[in-house]
């Protein structure tokens, strides 16, 4: 399905400086895996989703999909496979477009985009549908302007949009940090059930700890660029979140003295 | 204002419509400023006049006028994506450069079409009548203004919506954004060249300096016909753009009537887009200051 070959991203800072945002990353995602990613800021994670969507280009390392290798590929031609939600709900839907241009935008992922009429009677049901299966009353909405809509209805529409065209993989960019408690909730419930209904595979970064333990059947961890935990199974069902804390203080501390090593 | 005036008004209107309905496409769908509009403009009345003048056929000159600002069009989209060049940056050097062509297209800086068959004289030996000029340039102006509707809602030109409304979005969406803007300038450079080859027939000429500031005058249609057509959406959109098109033609007129010299016009052109962009802003922070002068206990009055 989808794997990662020894990836690496330096980041070029002032003054000939760089970062190493991504350093050898190897990863592999079976077919129907969903991934929840943890890790301090500045752990990669958000590099790790651009290296994988083509938004950004790694300095070394290759990304394979389904059998074909991605990595010089730009991004516009991963995303007739690879779909993504950002965390700004501003930026995953077109805000003076209506409701059902964006998904029409979206219903044409992957196609050529021609001269056909792009929202006609037949999109329209077929829309409508979509949306009356999600309760939000978005289907009364079709001929709105997104930029009317909450940024729970806008980031809801966005997952829609995502997963609608069953992409073979689906990225999630901490999609539901920037909603309130309930909208956030509301998402997440969505996000299951397209991804159970659509059985996509799934990469997701999260902030929320339980979440990365209950959503989905793996959790990936990351530090300083490196993917340094990898639950699943058994031992993933075991943990909680105070011990998955704890993990992640003794990975780092041996990562430490490693790297310490390495120096002396 | 006598009949002959408001004519006036009405064909000039239109026919500078279609360019306004050019620079709709580039600043208002695709968020792009774009500057080519002033080079474009004259090369489409270069090529037309220069073609009628060679004896071709004025049908044939006006399509490769048009065939000509796709070209303009897709320089300045080329430049912008292939070399990273900035969007201003980008028209302005095809701007500049068009001069030179037109120059050379033309022969020398004024091409006169005195006694010449072009497409006004065409329409106007099929029926004798005033109207008949006004006639086929509405005919004309509606037939692009509805094309470019029917563009804009097919799956292509969405795209193109998406491109100017959120280029991240599209772009995880499958669309290849650079493509985007170039098919979008060089068909904004199409419209503006052709408007460009029917204004030089229906002036009855083609002049090296005619293309001057049409950039800001088409601006000045765009912004007063949103000002009065303030309904969303591509269909009232591009009508906003030839009625406010044609306001322009009426206030440049009026002026002009009132004793300005045609040299003065530029400037009230940029006056009026000045203003245009000031009195949002004004009425912003007026309302601002206006709520800060305001007691707190006064301002909950007004919901109660």
């Amino acid at each position: 399905m989808l794997s990662l070959r020894g990836v690496s991203k330096r980041f070029r800072l002032d003054g000939g400086w760089e970062r190493p945002a991504l350093q050898g990353v190897d990863l592999f995602l079976a077919e129907g895996d969903f991934a929840t990613v943890i890790g301090p800021n500045g752990a990669g994670k958000s590099t790790l989703l651009n290296v994988v969507a083509g938004t950004l280009r790694p300095e070394e390392g290759q990304i394979w999909l389904d059998g074909r290798e991605l990595s010089h590929w730009p991004e516009h031609r991963r995303a007739r496979w690879i779909a993504r939600v950002f965390q700004d709900p501003l930026r995953g839907t077109a805000a003076h477009l209506t409701v059902e241009e964006n998904l029409a935008l979206a219903w044409a992922r992957g196609r050529r985009r021609g001269l056909r009429r792009a929202v006609g009677a037949r999109e329209r049901r077929r829309f409508q549908e979509w949306l009356e299966q999600l309760n939000l009353g978005l289907e009364h909405r079709l001929k709105q302007p997104v930029g009317l809509l909450s940024g729970g209805q806008r980031q809801a529409l966005a997952l829609v949009m995502a997963a609608a065209t069953r992409p073979r993989l689906l990225l999630l960019d901490e999609h539901t940090a920037a909603l309130d408690p309930t909208a956030s909730r509301q998402v997440m419930e969505l996000t299951c059930r397209l991804v159970a209904e659509h059985r996509l595979t799934v990469l997701m970064v999260t902030h929320n700890m339980e979440q990365a333990l209950e959503v989905g059947n793996r959790t990936l961890m990351m530090h300083e660029g490196r993917i340094i935990l990898d639950l699943q199974g058994e031992a993933r069902r075991r943990m909680g979140v105070e011990e998955l804390v704890a993990s992640f203080a003794r990975l780092r501390g041996e990562r430490l003295v490693e790297d310490r090593l390495l120096l002396g | 204002m006598s009949s002959t005036l408001v004519l006036g008004i009405l064909e000039q209107g239109l026919v500078y419509g279609i360019m306004a309905l050019g620079v709709y496409l580039t600043f208002r769908v695709l968020n792009f400023p774009d500057l080519t509009v002033d080079g474009s403009f004259t090369l489409g009345g270069a090529i037309a006049a220069a073609m009628i003048v060679a004896g071709h056929r004025p049908a044939v000159a006006t399509l490769v006028a048009v065939l000509g600002g796709l070209a303009a069009g897709a320089a300045t989209g080329l430049l912008h994506t292939r070399l990273r060049v900035s969007g201003l940056l980008a028209g302005i050097l095809t701007m500049t450069a068009l001069y030179s062509v037109n120059l050379r297209v033309m022969g020398r800086s004024n091409v006169p079409l005195l006694r010449r068959e072009t497409l006004i004289t065409q329409v106007e030996s099929l029926w004798a009548s005033p109207w008949t000029t006004l006639l086929f340039l509405l005919v004309a102006g509606l037939a692009v203004k509805l094309l470019l509707d029917w563009f804009l809602q097919t799956e292509y030109g969405l795209a193109i919506q998406a491109t100017g409304d959120n280029p991240a979005m599209i772009r995880s969406l499958g669309v290849d954004t650079d493509q985007a803007v170039l098919v979008g300038l060089a068909l904004s450079n199409g419209l503006v060249a052709l408007s460009g080859a029917l204004v030089a027939q229906y002036q009855g000429f083609a002049d090296v300096g005619m293309g001057i500031g049409m950039i800001v005058a088409g601006l000045a249609s765009v912004i007063l016909g949103q000002a009065l057509v303030r309904v969303r959406g591509v269909f009232f959109g591009t009508l906003a753009a030839l009625v406010g098109s044609i306001l322009y033609r009426a206030a440049a007129g009026l002026a002009l009537r009132m004793g300005l010299a045609p040299g003065d016009l530029k400037l009230i052109t940029a006056l009026v887009v000045v203003a245009a962009l000031a009195v949002p802003r004004t009425l912003e922070w007026a309302g601002q200051l206006r709520r800060q002068a305001r007691p707190r206990s006064e301002r909950g009055g007004e919901y109660a």
